[in-house]
């Protein structure tokens, strides 16, 4: 009840916050960072994914890819997870129509923990059982201007999950951008889409933008050859407004909704149809004033989760609040000074027996210090003190009595490190450092369920799995042949890895055959990246990379004779990825080719309860391709071939994916 | 590294008057190029307060054709106009010697020549300074020194910003090398 009334009062309390702000004279102006002028000013990206404060994509400290609206037009892609596929060092594997994992720097799992994923700053990570589903995300590609792509852990910034990486999806502007586009799809696997952005502007005032869009297909072939058992869909609403309410005082509102069903992989490589519902609302504010750019946040997310079977939804509850001041102090020192609150909650009566839930608390910092036009050091640290409880009535629960305890409590901190170094006018080294964090998601601290005969528990002693990060990369700058070559050498070390519950191996525990969630020990991972980007005078654009990562691990005896997907990353993951496209525009045409090739790796399938048989995935060459026209200044359409090579490819032990061809138009108004 | 960056961009300036120089003035290149121009037209909309809108003043030294003649060529690389956030801003050559105060402008750009004068610092309060010469910036004449070549390169003295009443956005400051 208390919570409840706190989050009612939380959105009141920020606007009278911001309107006994607005009551004082601040001389400066409050803006939302023009993205798409900052852009046009300094020729590339402007990002704030990697230190909180603006900064330039060449600047960051950080191993970051920016894929552009262009680049997500020209990709024809229909989804987030086909245009990161060719992005080098992220592992994207689709186990059904609708249900694709995404990793970077491998470690890629069904429901991959480790990777945080945000729209605007607002995480649509699901805290549950800690994952995202890319299938619940509400927003539409043609509103999208830019996804940053941080690779390797970002704790420090983002807190936990970050741990191998983030990925920030920015959307437009709705005070700053005009975007109006309606988009209808229509293609095989009887894939059908349509979707609308509509911007409305009061002047330089308000705006407020709205989207909407929803697919429905027959889905990809099972191993069995028989057509999906659920037909997956998606349907979503968004809406966002920014009102800048005084010159100093701009005021943002946002809130949406997702209803999606699709057939998904579980934890225990079960595949079973599932069902989510999400709804989230959003309020914050930014102040400029004589101690910095002050803002608050405040979100909360909703999901009900279905996985199928007679339990009902989990109903997952999110709650956070932020406060963040980024000031510079002289001319060469950028300060900035946070504090989050999170709640986040999970309840279902057959998992939990009612409700479990966890409070954090963090306090974050960042100092970047511009040594000389040459150096530039970046300095970030966050500690996480957060406790978590489970209310559930559990008495009745067999099993229960061997984890009575009903509270933990974590503290943590983490950090990033980074040094940039301009070396001339070509080049760029970057020396970074971090730790990150993975929580125990609120499935392995407080589980308690049985499934087909098997209990699978929670454990409230399991750490959160820490990843050290040491690496040094060289961008160089070819100007003779228009390109640029990035290279990179990373070292991780992940230690007390988590093994949820349902792949541990089972033992017996107050006379129940359990399945526990417990920490398995370390492993190292060394991985290079090399590529080239470039466009040619005729307008020809054309980009090549490689990965190379290897994984060893050190895991528990019991862990290592009875391995399962949480627990084999060095088989888990390719060791090998080979990245290229080409690309050119003439006149109203526009063509694209994007090629990958990854080799094989480990996968595990579900053959009984608490046990699985690991399944090679034989190493595959996939090519899409886009041809667009530009009709009239309004309309465009084009025609894209998914994965044209082949008919049906495994990129799991789950199902096949097939070939797609789909044709779309584009108004834009 | 710093003063080897300041001393390769005062060469690269220094060769640019030497060929003005030797060069007849129908064929001197602007000491500033279509890209530095459309950059500062767009850096307008990123002061704060944001300046009424209004022309930019492109000063020339008095009695120098080759000052006269680069300011000319900035202002024909402004044209009929370039986006800004102000709106659309134009630009006129403005003779140094005769200008009294700024009234109408809404900033000014220092054409080769021109930082002789050290009409900046006395007359130009309120408005952004520009310059193509990092040294100018270095030395407090000039607000803000900008490059486009070959990365694109603000400087921004604080002490000149701040005596001249000239601000940015907190997000711009943070994207330019502040002295």
């Amino acid at each position: 009840m208390k919570a409840a009334i706190g989050i009612s009062r939380a959105p009141c309390v920020l606007l009278a916050c911001v309107v006994a702000w607005a009551s004082h004279p601040v001389a400066a102006s409050a803006q939302a960072v023009d993205y798409g002028t900052l852009e046009q000013i300094f020729g590339e990206p402007i990002t704030m994914s990697a230190t909180g404060k603006p900064q330039r994509a060449s600047d960051v400290p950080a191993d970051m890819v920016i894929i552009t609206h262009d680049d997500i037009r020209r990709s024809g892609a229909t989804d987030i997870p086909t245009i990161l596929q060719f992005v080098t060092g992220i592992d994207v594997r689709r186990y059904s129509f609708g249900d694709t994992e995404v990793g970077i720097r491998g470690y890629d799992t069904v429901f991959n923990p480790r990777l945080l994923v945000l729209v605007d700053g607002r995480q649509v990570y699901l805290d549950d059982y800690g994952y995202v589903a890319w299938n619940d995300i509400p927003v539409q590609l043609d509103e999208i201007r830019q996804i940053e792509v941080v690779k390797g852990p970002a704790s420090a910034l983002f807190g936990f999950n970050a741990a191998s990486g983030v990925i920030n999806i920015v959307t437009y502007d709705p005070l700053l951008d005009h975007v109006n586009t309606a988009t209808v799809r229509g293609g095989t696997q009887g894939y059908g889409a349509g979707d609308s952005v509509a911007t409305v502007q009061a002047g330089t005032t308000a705006g407020v933008r709205v989207s909407v869009g929803g697919w429905t297909a027959t889905g990809f072939e099972d191993r069995a050859g028989t057509a999906e058992a659920v037909s997956p869909r998606y349907a979503s609403f968004n809406i966002s407004a920014h009102w800048q309410v005084a010159a100093a005082i701009l005021l943002r509102f946002e809130g949406g909704m997702t209803d999606s069903h699709t057939e998904r992989a579980l934890p225990t490589e079960i595949i079973s149809a599932t069902q989510d519902q999400l709804n989230f609302w959003r309020a914050g504010a930014t102040a400029a004033s004589p101690a910095g750019t002050l803002d608050a946040d405040i979100y909360r997310n909703q999901g009900l989760l279905n996985f199928g079977g007679t339990r009902g939804p989990i109903d997952n509850k999110v709650l956070v609040g932020r406060l963040n001041d980024l000031f510079k102090l002289g001319a060469a020192n950028a300060v900035r000074v946070g504090v989050e609150y999170r709640t986040n909650s999970a309840a279902n009566q057959a998992a939990f027996g009612g409700k479990e839930s966890y409070q954090d608390w963090a306090l974050d910092g960042m100092w970047d210090w511009l040594i000389s036009s040459a150096y530039e050091l970046t300095n970030a640290v966050r500690v996480d003190r957060l406790r978590w409880h489970d209310a559930g009535d559990l008495s009745s629960t067999p099993g229960r009595t061997f984890a009575a305890r009903d509270s933990a409590q974590i503290t943590q901190p983490s950090f990033n490190s980074g040094l940039v170094i301009k070396v001339g006018d070509a080049d760029t080294v970057r020396l970074t450092a971090g730790r990150g964090l993975q929580l125990p998601s609120l499935i392995n601290l407080g589980l308690q369920i049985d499934v087909r005969g098997l209990h699978l528990a929670g454990s409230p002693s399991v750490v959160p799995a820490v990843v050290w990060n040491a690496e040094i990369a060289l961008d160089h700058a070819l100007t003779s042949i228009g390109a640029t070559l990035t290279t990179g050498i990373f070292f991780q070390r992940d230690t007390d890895l988590i093994e949820p519950a349902g792949n541990t191996p089972p033992a017996i525990i107050d006379n129940l055959m359990v399945s526990q969630a417990e920490n398995i020990g370390s492993s190292n991972e060394i991985g290079v990246e090399a590529g080239l980007r470039g466009k040619t005078a005729g307008g020809l654009r054309w980009n090549a990379s490689y990965r190379y990562a290897s994984i060893s691990q050190n895991i528990t005896a019991a862990a290592a004779a009875d391995p399962g997907p949480s627990a084999d990353y060095a088989r888990g993951t390719p060791l090998h990825e080979l990245v290229a496209g080409v690309g050119t525009t003439q006149g109203k045409w526009e063509m694209d080719v994007q090629g990958r090739w990854q080799s094989s790796y480990v996968d595990y399938r579900f053959v009984s309860p608490g046990v699985h048989a690991p399944f090679k995935v034989g190493n595959y060459v996939t090519f899409n391709a886009r041809v667009g026209y530009q009709v009239t200044d309004y309309l465009t359409v084009a025609a894209t071939a998914e994965q044209f090579n082949l008919s049906r490819i495994l990129e799991t032990s789950g199902n096949y994916v097939n070939r797609q061809c789909i044709a779309s138009a584009t108004l834009k108004y | 590294m710093r003063s080897s960056r300041y001393a390769l961009a005062l060469t690269r300036r220094v060769g640019l008057a030497a060929m003005c120089l030797i060069a007849p003035c129908p064929v001197c290149a602007a000491s500033l190029s279509s890209r530095d121009v459309q950059i500062i037209a767009k850096v307008l909309g990123f002061l704060d307060p944001a300046p009424a809108g209004g022309p930019i003043a492109v000063l020339f030294a008095s009695g120098s054709a080759r000052s006269k003649a680069d300011a000319d060529a900035i202002v024909g690389l402004f044209g009929g106009g370039l986006p800004s956030g102000l709106g659309t801003v134009t630009a006129r050559a403005v003779d140094a010697g005769s200008a009294g105060s700024f009234p109408g402008y809404v900033a000014i750009i220092l054409a080769a020549g021109a930082e002789k004068t050290g009409i900046v610092p006395s007359k130009a309060h309120g408005l952004l300074s520009i310059t193509g010469t990092d040294a100018l910036v270095q030395t407090g004449d000039c607000v803000m020194a900008l490059h486009s070549q070959p990365r694109v390169d603000i400087t921004v003295n604080r002490a000149a910003a701040r005596a001249a009443g000239i601000g940015f956005t907190a997000a711009f400051g943070m994207l330019v090398h502040e002295i």
